[in-house]
């Protein structure tokens, strides 16, 4: 103020001239324009202050110079006023240094970096190594242990740098999770750099010979846009988030580098899950408001510690399970550890081993081991008993095929049959075992006879000679009239004769008959012919034999066509009668496809399509016609579930999804494969930062209500 | 004249586009809003609004490449100039224009490390750095409780105190502190989500009254034109 005004000014004293201030000069509007005005240019703003202090100066000028001991001149040269208009010089501040705060910092700094220096200092309880039962951690967990190979998860990274610390550890565990059920994470962001950070996540995680490639099994590194995907940056905030509900495909169609990524996803309902890794509680609402109902499903959550308390309110409407924090990310790599531990050594048993009769033999498919022990499977060896030989006949296959034929078998003969695999370490342990019977379709059924009647025909005829290995499930017999098309009927596998009516009298009849077993059908007998007329005795016998065998098929025939009725565009063909299993081919709605088996609680159909491929359908997407499901042959044994045997502590074994799970204690993080790296030193750094900050804030409040009562005490 | 056409023909657009991307969006929710002959708008009316969408996150997209351009000029002008705090600005420019050219030359395989160099930017410059600064706030936070009875002693200093003890203590895994547990459980459950969805429903008034202001074109910035 006073280098703008020039008052207090020391080489321009004033009044000019010394002395006592004139008496006019104790009132202000008498004084000058300028001190009358003084109370309103305070709230001017600096560019309209500005000009008035020109326009004043003007004024004061003009006065001066009618009466220059009348107006003191305000607007002398003040030495300060120059130097402030002079180019700012730089001003050395002087450096002012709490004790307080630096050795508070100091403390702090000592505290958490301990951690990463010795084990001793870490103090509390260790990470749980499995969630408590109904929790949303286990939640989250199972569901993402129930993915099927090939399921897609939208995976919406919404962190930035600040929270990688803390969030990339979450992320870790969660990723390989997905990656190890051979699902296919497909990542969005509203962060550029996050992209890239997950993109160098996921190469890490997948790159050849790491823990994640040995268990699944794969000599290359897992591969972006087709193991994973990482698609172009989310522009726009929550517009951004709007327009990914709204143009999906597009957005999904190129990735982080503009490549294109082959996606062909139209709505978030066609993933199989969504799972949110948020910074912040609203990313987490606006995911939930924005892209959950649209897939019409409950979405997986990930968030910070702190995020973790304003994120519960989502919990209960929009989220079916979540993590948060270094602890969690550490329980739940503690369960994935199980699984990701390899180290060489035999592999785990084969899986879901099953069997298909066929004639004198058996077609048999397995799943390959959970675990290859940390070394290739080379070969995997059979064996089957049958019940008049009692000892194990062993069938060694070479190479890495999971199907095989037993031939050479008796039908008729129960087998039980397991597997093994076998690496450079040695052999497994054998897989479950199973029984099957191998059957032939029967022979030609016998002594076809023929008596004409009015209009029909009585056919009679007897059991095959052989019926290959499997009771029979009945007959199919047929006939026609010249060349027409056959007609045909089936009987139980106790009736063997029926009558055919309707026909035209005086023409010749060709007859067929053959019988069917659960293998399928046998040959055609040789064809017989017949002249009905009218006035034959057979018309008589002709109502008692349609109430014995009706002309509608009451048999149960071996082999039935379905027909694909699901709504969906495409239905994935499993290796097993589970979601779970591996997908080995797509049917499409309207298409005929062979039934073969079905499951024990009938809920799945085995099924061979028209390309001759075979796999598993749930029975609710087949029209059977009016054919019931449980006729359908049941599956030779119940399906095996591989329960390995006697397991080396070194090999890997099935995860038990939420089950307790004793991780090694005693092993460092870092030497562990599935354990991320110093998740356990920053956890604790954590917690030792949070003790020390509760004993510096207490000894603060303490110390300031001490000062504060001597304070008092000396007052009064 | 010429100057209220452009006013007008602006507020025009501005209005057209919040109706249509309003619209958009009320009718993926509710089709049946639109009956009889206007049904037949409905797909037109969504697919401009998902377009009108586009066009937003492809602008915001660009403004982005414009403002890092904006700030690489400003930086590489006051390294020119050597203004005060040149020197930062300058590094400020050669990071950028580092990352941008090892960028280039790896997307045109001239670079056979590039890949090792990116990483190294990512996690050891950017990711470190960012992390650093989020870590600085723990010890403001701590400072400042340390202090924040330093000038007067009253119960809502003490209650504060009390409260961040409280939450602090119960986050360390010790048995002798599980009791403090359930207590901040609640203290996050009931007044922590009360005074965040208090907050949460505020903005959410104040951006419908926002939307609405946009949508009778009463709001400043679609006035501005008129006002001056």
């Amino acid at each position: 103020m006073s280098d703008v005004y020039g008052q207090g000014a020391g080489d321009d004293p004033w009044p000019p001239g010394g002395g006592p201030p004139p008496a006019w000069a104790g009132d202000p509007a008498a004084t000058s324009p300028l001190l009358a005005l003084l109370g309103q240019l305070r709230d001017r703003p600096l560019n309209r202050l500005s000009r008035r202090l020109r326009r004043l100066r003007a004024r004061s000028d003009q006065l001066a110079r009618r009466d220059p001991t009348a107006v003191p001149n305000v607007f002398v040269p003040v030495p300060g006023a120059e130097a402030s208009s002079a180019p700012r010089r730089r001003r050395r501040r002087r450096l002012r240094v709490g004790g307080d705060r630096f050795f508070l910092s100091l403390v702090l700094v000592s505290g958490m970096l301990l951690p990463f220096s010795s084990v001793q200092t870490r103090f509390g309880e260790s990470a749980p190594t499995t969630f408590n039962a109904d929790s949303p951690q286990e939640t989250l967990y199972e569901t993402l242990d129930a993915l099927s190979s090939g399921d897609l998860v939208l995976v919406g990274m919404e962190y930035g740098a600040t929270a990688a610390g803390e969030l990339d550890t979450v992320a870790t565990v969660l990723l390989r999770h997905i990656l190890l059920r051979r699902a296919v994470p497909v990542v969005v962001s509203r962060y550029p750099v996050t992209l890239l950070r997950t993109e160098q996540l996921l190469t890490n995680l997948g790159q050849a010979g790491s823990a994640l490639a040995t268990r699944l099994e794969r000599d290359n590194a897992l591969a972006a846009n087709a193991d994973w995907f990482v698609t172009r940056f989310l522009a726009g905030d929550l517009a951004g988030l709007r327009s990914l509900s709204m143009n999906l495909q597009k957005q999904l169609a190129t990735d982080l580098r503009g490549a294109a990524t082959g996606l062909n996803i139209r709505q978030p309902g066609d993933f199989a899950q969504i799972l949110v890794i948020a910074e912040r509680p609203e990313d987490l609402r606006q995911w939930a408001e924005q892209i959950a109902p649209l897939a019409g499903s409950e979405m997986l959550g990930a968030t910070g510690q702190a995020a973790a308390p304003l994120a519960r309110p989502w919990l209960r409407v929009a989220l079916s399970g979540t993590i948060s924090g270094f602890r969690d990310a550490l329980t739940y790599d503690s369960l994935l550890l199980q699984e990701l531990e390899v180290t060489v050594g035999p592999p785990s048993a084969p899986r879901n081993l099953r069997a298909l009769s066929l004639d004198a033999s058996i077609e048999l498919n397995w799943d390959r081991p959970l675990s290859n022990g940390g070394s290739p499977i080379t070969a995997y060896t059979i064996r089957h008993l049958s019940t008049p030989y009692l000892d194990w006949v062993e069938v060694p296959l070479a190479g890495s095929d999971t199907n095989h034929v037993l031939t050479g078998l008796d039908n008729g003969t129960a087998y039980d049959i397991q597997l093994r695999a076998r690496n450079a370490e040695g052999d497994g342990p054998w897989s479950e075992q199973i029984t099957d019977v191998p059957r032939s379709v029967p022979s030609q059924a016998q002594a076809l006879s023929l008596t004409a009647g009015d209009a029909s025909v009585e056919a009679s005829w007897s059991a095959p000679d052989d019926d290959g290995g499997s009771a029979l499930t009945g007959y199919r017999l047929r006939w026609r009239r010249g060349t027409d098309d056959w007609r045909t009927a089936d009987t139980a596998d106790d009736v063997t004769s029926f009558t055919a009516t309707g026909l035209t009298n005086d023409d010749v009849w060709e007859f067929q008959v053959r019988a069917v077993n659960r293998a399928g059908a046998g040959d055609w007998s040789a064809a017989e012919t017949a002249t009905p007329t009218a006035g034959s005795q057979a018309l008589a016998n002709a109502a008692a034999n349609s109430q014995q065998a009706p002309a509608v098929a009451t048999a149960t025939p071996a082999i039935f066509l379905g027909t694909v009725v699901t709504g969906a565009s495409e239905l994935s063909l499993h290796d097993r009668a589970d979601t779970a299993g591996a997908v080995l081919g797509i049917v499409n709605p309207g298409d005929n496809v062979l039934v073969l088996l079905r499951n024990v609680a009938s809920t799945w159909l085995f099924v061979q399509t028209n390309d001759g491929l075979r796999g598993w359908l749930p029975a609710a997407s087949l029209d059977l016609g009016p054919v019931d499901i449980e006729d359908v042959p049941q599956q030779a044994a119940p399906q095996p579930t591989a329960t390995p045997q006697a397991t080396p502590a070194s090999v890997a074994v099935e995860s038990p999804g939420g089950t307790a799970a004793q991780a090694p204690a005693d092993a460092a993080p870092a030497s562990r494969p599935g354990t991320i790296l110093q998740a356990a030193e920053r956890e604790s750094s954590i917690h030792i930062g949070v003790a020390l900050s509760i004993v510096i804030i207490a000894l603060g409040a303490l110390g300031n209500m001490g000062s504060a009562a001597l304070r008092r005490g000396r007052r009064d | 004249m010429m100057r209220s056409f452009f006013t007008m023909l602006a507020v025009l657009l501005a209005l057209t586009t919040a109706l249509v991307t309003l619209a958009g969006l009320l009718l993926e929710r509710q089709p049946v809003l639109l009956a009889g002959a206007l049904a037949t708008w409905e797909p037109l009316i969504r697919e401009w609004s998902a377009t009108l969408l586009q066009v937003f996150s492809i602008s915001v997209a660009v403004s982005i490449i414009i403002g890092i351009l904006n700030l690489l000029l400003v930086h590489l002008r006051r390294s020119g100039r050597r203004e005060t705090g040149c020197g930062y600005s300058f590094v400020l420019f050669l990071s950028a224009a580092t990352v941008i050219g090892l960028t280039y030359l790896e997307r045109e395989n001239l670079l056979t490390t590039g890949a090792e160099w990116r990483v190294l930017l990512l996690e050891q410059v950017q990711v470190t750095v960012e992390s650093s600064l989020a870590g600085l706030l723990l010890f403001g936070l701590v400072y400042g409780a340390w202090r924040v009875m330093a000038l007067r002693v009253n119960g809502w200093g003490s209650l504060f105190v009390l409260t961040v003890l409280l939450v602090l203590g119960a986050a360390l895994p010790l048995p002798e502190l599980a009791p403090l547990v359930p207590l901040r459980d609640w203290l996050l459950a009931v007044p922590v989500n009360a005074g965040a969805r208090g907050i949460l429903l505020g903005i959410a008034l104040a951006t419908i009254v926002v939307g609405a202001r946009v949508l009778i074109g009463q709001d400043r910035s679609l006035r501005s034109g008129r006002d001056e």
